[in-house]
């Protein structure tokens, strides 16, 4: 009977902090989500481009402004517990994202500024600007995975 | 094996003899364009630190090694070194003062490299800003702290490699060939190695998990299902340029430094390392967890 209480108490006591473990490996999943359609709408661009398909550079304008929205939330995916090593998933994100929060924030910064500016320049029909504006995305998105992902 | 060594030195040592080093003209221009296919010798620049003046940590299973200082400063970097020096250390891994290199400098590769190449490599390197920066010593375990076993490792897997034309390939072909195999040492990072620390020779390019600093090192062989072999030439050259994948993602760690500089090298360059590593035997080998991290 001791035992039973026992086993009920320790039950209710871990409940909440499975429940939450459960909730870091879904919001990990979620963060994944995000990066995967910045990769698509990276991918798209590019295609666009090196495809030469012209009378859809238009859609680069769609493409850049969905990198920005989502590069606007990436200083708010990286809640504490969501480390790698923290919850059942694997994670890329190192260990620096939350060590140094104000440098991620500007890296974040960089990708949302960079994006714009590539929506920018379409729509002001600089076509030739294009592959630079591109070219710096590319430089954002590259210059936060060297300090803050890692590849295993 | 040692006779072997042995020969290969005096063939050297005669070469560089009637080669006429004294009588040449510099030519830093043309050293760029090495310095940059070589990934812009990356490994010699830590985090924070100066270019080139070394200090950055390469873990290896047999412990860290920190790179050295190769900027011309002469009392730490590579300033009082002759061209001589600098060929021995390039191509037979060997420093001036006669002790021998640890393959985690990839003398292995670069003893591919022709004289001309590597002596305009140097002319670069002398043109580069000089810092005084002592150099770290290594902090590997026992037996492999001693320059002794250096020497040991190479009498076993060191010996003098040329690329040896193929008459069915094309010029561009064997320009990527020598970019890859010479100048840009991608199997260093890409190729499996044995027990000792050597590269697996029946692997080329098949993908480590022990790449640099612990990361790991993809397939990067035309499989269909675990390399490359779903891409086009074109998708590998762009990769080259910008870091960018096929699928829209962005390469980081070394690789993402080392685009950097091949982003600096003339298009064909670029083309012709693509052209050469497509064409490769693919080799399954899936390095990478399908379940890799994506973000």
């Amino acid at each position: 009977m001791k035992r039973t209480l026992l086993m009920l108490a320790s039950i209710l006591l871990l409940a909440p902090a499975t429940l939450h473990a459960d909730r870091n490996v879904d919001f990990i999943k979620y963060r994944k989500a995000v990066y995967s359609s910045m990769k698509g709408h990276m991918g798209a661009v590019s295609r666009i481009l090196r495809g030469r398909l012209n009378e859809y550079t238009g859609h680069i304008i769609d493409h850049a402004e969905a990198l920005q929205r989502m590069a606007h939330l990436l200083p708010g995916l990286f809640p504490a517990g969501t480390g790698f090593g923290e919850t059942a998933v694997k994670t890329a994100a190192k260990p620096e994202v939350w060590k140094h929060p104000e440098d991620f924030r500007k890296a974040a910064k960089r990708l949302e500024d960079a994006s714009a500016d590539l929506a920018e320049t379409v729509r002001s029909g600089n076509v030739k600007a294009i592959r630079g504006k591109v070219g710096a995305i590319g430089k954002a998105c590259k210059g936060c995975h060297q300090q803050f992902r890692r590849r295993d | 094996m040692i006779p072997h060594l042995f020969r290969w030195g005096l063939a050297s040592v005669a070469l560089l003899l009637v080669s006429g080093l004294h009588a040449r003209t510099p030519n830093p221009i043309a050293g760029e364009r090495i310095f940059n296919a070589s990934g812009g010798c990356g490994c010699h620049t830590a985090e924070n630190g100066q270019p080139l003046s070394g200090g950055r940590p390469l873990k290896t299973p047999f412990g860290i090694y920190f790179s050295s200082n190769i900027t011309p400063d002469p009392e730490t970097g590579i300033g009082r070194w002759s061209n001589l020096d600098f060929l021995r250390a390039m191509r037979e891994g060997v420093a001036p003062d006669g002790s021998h290199y640890f393959p985690v400098f990839p003398y292995t590769s670069f003893s591919k490299m022709t004289e001309t190449d590597v002596l305009h490599l140097k002319d670069y390197l002398f043109t580069q800003a000089a810092v005084a920066q002592s150099n770290r010593p290594h902090d590997v375990w026992f037996p492999f702290n001693l320059r002794l076993s250096a020497w040991g490792w190479k009498l076993v897997n060191f010996g003098p490699d040329r690329l040896l034309p193929d008459s069915e390939k094309s010029e561009n072909w064997h320009r990527g060939r020598y970019l890859a195999e010479a100048v840009a040492h991608c199997g260093e990072c890409h190729t499996p190695r044995n027990l000792l620390g050597a590269l697996k020779p029946d692997w080329p390019y098949a993908g480590s998990h022990e790449g640099p600093e612990g990361e790991l090192a993809p397939n990067i062989t035309p499989d269909a299902e675990t390399g490359i072999g779903q891409w086009s030439a074109d998708d590998l050259a762009y990769l080259l340029e910008t870091g960018m994948l096929p699928d829209g993602d962005f390469i980081g760690g070394l690789m993402g430094e080392a685009v950097e500089f091949y982003a600096r090298l003339p298009p064909e360059d670029r083309e012709a390392l693509a052209e050469y590593v497509l064409s490769l035997p693919p080799i399954q080998n899936q390095v990478r967890a399908p379940d890799a991290p994506d973000e």
